[in-house]
């Protein structure tokens, strides 16, 4: 097995070739730092988000005169479902008496009041994990044929604009990452097609003396993946110094920051996705080089 | 073991070898003499696809050249040791080094290297160059580790392009009588040289080429 050749090779060109490994383990490191922030931001964006829909509820109005029987009966059946956490009842006496109080500055613009001009009605909480766009509508339909409904209010447009501004940042991102990832591949690409320029003669000998295509493309295949190793690394340190930065710096500016998360799987992610990339930029580059 | 069928070499429109034919049997031992430009060094790149025939067949042990898949030209080079004229040793690498990737090209465990590369460099009396590089070393040094690296894996057929060409007589003598030793363990081997020290009063095969033709075959 000529293996451990290969790798002992292909240390041998990473320190003869410098300058040039270098060069490509910082593009590519921060490369992956570009990465990292664009899906640490994607991260936290899906953390909070998934945050709002606990506090997501929905108002559902009653129709006038109906009965108290008939009040009942609705709020049964509310309870019985299973995508509803909790629903809380209001009178529209209650709900007069919470408006008066409200108004309790102004209580002439009450004046004269004969008969409450309010409506009964049932709040109520969604289950955190029924709270998806389509879901609210199908809910809010079915609600409203419930006989006694009248209306069903909910944060429809503020529901559906954290939806948007979600769904352009997550294909903002994914646009980022894919081109960030070809990048490295590119890189890596270029370096390895240059050391291999730069060996031709000595791979020319090789072949004279019947190495495969393997021998001779391994070490390049294990440099390859080694920038990508050590731009992986480099660009966890860079991350880790960001994260700091702005929890412990800015937060103090902008408190919110100090929410974000750095999920520890980044630590492994990165060297891995560098190897990866950095073998498919090597594999590219010599992969097709007839032998 | 080595059997040439009509072969012709054109480069361009000049014709370097013509209708050559010969046959060369399993544990022989044979030269390849002519003047500067015959075309013995082309004669042998031909035995190991360094360059392909234009005309004719060639067959070496099981390997018919001219039919010969691409992904095939890497096994018949490895049942192959060949001392190239130019040496190519490889500048970057040790001595020992340049000796080993005869074995490692073979997947020689790292391992059962050592021993055999350093006895390799022992027959040609640079066993003390091992961790110098090829420009540390004079002509004849530099080919020396040539031919250390072409017998350290002990193949089945051994091609040696003007071996003894930076050698002082005395070590000429040396390797004539290395390759001898060599090639009565079986090996098969083909030398091309001007030197006729080499094979004077052999008793071996002696093929003359002159222009590209072979003008007549003598023993030594
Ligand atoms: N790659 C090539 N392209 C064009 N012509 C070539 C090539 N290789 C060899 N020749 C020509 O083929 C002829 C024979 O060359 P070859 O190297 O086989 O001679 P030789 O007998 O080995 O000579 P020497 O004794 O000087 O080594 C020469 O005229 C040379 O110019
Ligand atoms: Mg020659």
């Amino acid at each position: 097995m000529a293996f451990p050749y290969s790798i002992k090779s292909a240390v041998r060109s990473l320190i003869k070739e410098k300058w040039i490994n270098i060069l490509s383990i910082l593009t590519v490191a921060s490369s992956l730092l570009i990465i990292t922030l664009t899906s640490f931001t994607l991260y936290n964006l899906e953390l909070a988000t998934s945050r709002l829909p606990e506090r997501f509820s929905m108002i559902v109005y009653l129709k006038t005169g109906i009965s108290k029987e008939e009040t009942q009966t609705i709020i049964n059946n509310l309870k019985n479902r299973p995508e509803i956490d909790n629903i809380k009842y209001i009178s529209k006496e209650t709900a007069l008496k919470e408006l008066k109080q409200k108004l309790k500055d102004a209580p002439y613009i009450l004046e004269g009041l004969d008969e409450n001009p309010l409506a009964s009605s049932i709040e109520l909480k969604l289950k955190k994990n029924f709270v998806t766009e389509s879901n609210v509508n199908i809910i809010s339909k079915m609600l409203k044929n419930i006989h006694g409904v009248d209306d069903v209010y909910y944060g429809e447009k503020i529901a559906e604009t954290i939806h948007l501004l979600k769904r352009s940042v997550e294909n903002i991102s994914i646009i980022i990452l894919l081109s960030i990832a070809a990048g490295v591949v590119f890189v890596t690409y270029s370096t390895v097609k240059i050391l291999f320029y730069r060996k031709k003669d000595e791979i020319e000998i090789f072949k004279l003396l019947g190495a495969t295509g393997g021998f001779i493309r391994t070490p390049f295949i294990i440099e390859g993946s080694a920038i990508g190793f050590f731009g992986g690394v480099l660009s966890i340190i860079g991350a880790l110094i960001f994260y700091f930065a702005i929890t412990y710096r800015l937060s103090a500016v902008i408190p919110i920051l100090k929410n974000l998360v750095f999920p520890l799987e980044f630590l492994i992610a990165l060297p891995v996705i560098g190897i990866f990339l950095g073998i498919v930029g090597s594999l590219i580059a010599i992969g097709r080089l007839r032998l | 073991m080595i059997k040439f069928k009509n072969v012709s070499k054109f480069f361009d429109s000049q014709t370097v070898l013509r209708n050559i034919n010969f046959y060369i049997d399993r544990g022989e031992m044979a030269f390849v003499t002519g003047p500067s430009g015959a075309g013995k060094s082309t004669l042998l790149k031909l035995i190991y696809l360094d360059e392909w025939p234009d005309e004719g067949e060639i067959t070496v042990g099981d390997f018919h050249l001219t039919s010969l898949k691409l992904s095939r030209v890497p096994l018949l080079r490895r049942s192959i040791g060949a001392v190239f004229q130019d040496f190519k040793l490889i500048n970057n690498l040790t001595i020992f080094d340049n000796v080993a990737l005869s074995l490692r090209v073979r997947g020689i465990n790292e391992k059962d290297i050592k021993t055999p590369a350093h006895e390799a460099l022992k027959k040609v009396h640079l066993r003390h160059k091992a961790e110098d590089y090829p420009q540390m070393l004079s002509g004849g040094e530099q080919q020396r580790v040539a031919i250390a690296r072409a017998i350290v894996a002990e193949p089945m057929l051994i091609l040696a392009d003007e071996p003894t060409g930076n050698l002082d007589p005395n070590t000429a003598t040396g390797i004539s009588r290395l390759f001898r030793e060599i090639n009565i363990q079986g090996t098969t081997i083909i030398i091309a040289t001007h030197n006729r020290d080499l094979f004077k009063g052999s008793g071996k095969k002696v093929f003359q080429l002159d222009a590209g033709h072979l003008i007549g075959e003598e023993v030594g």
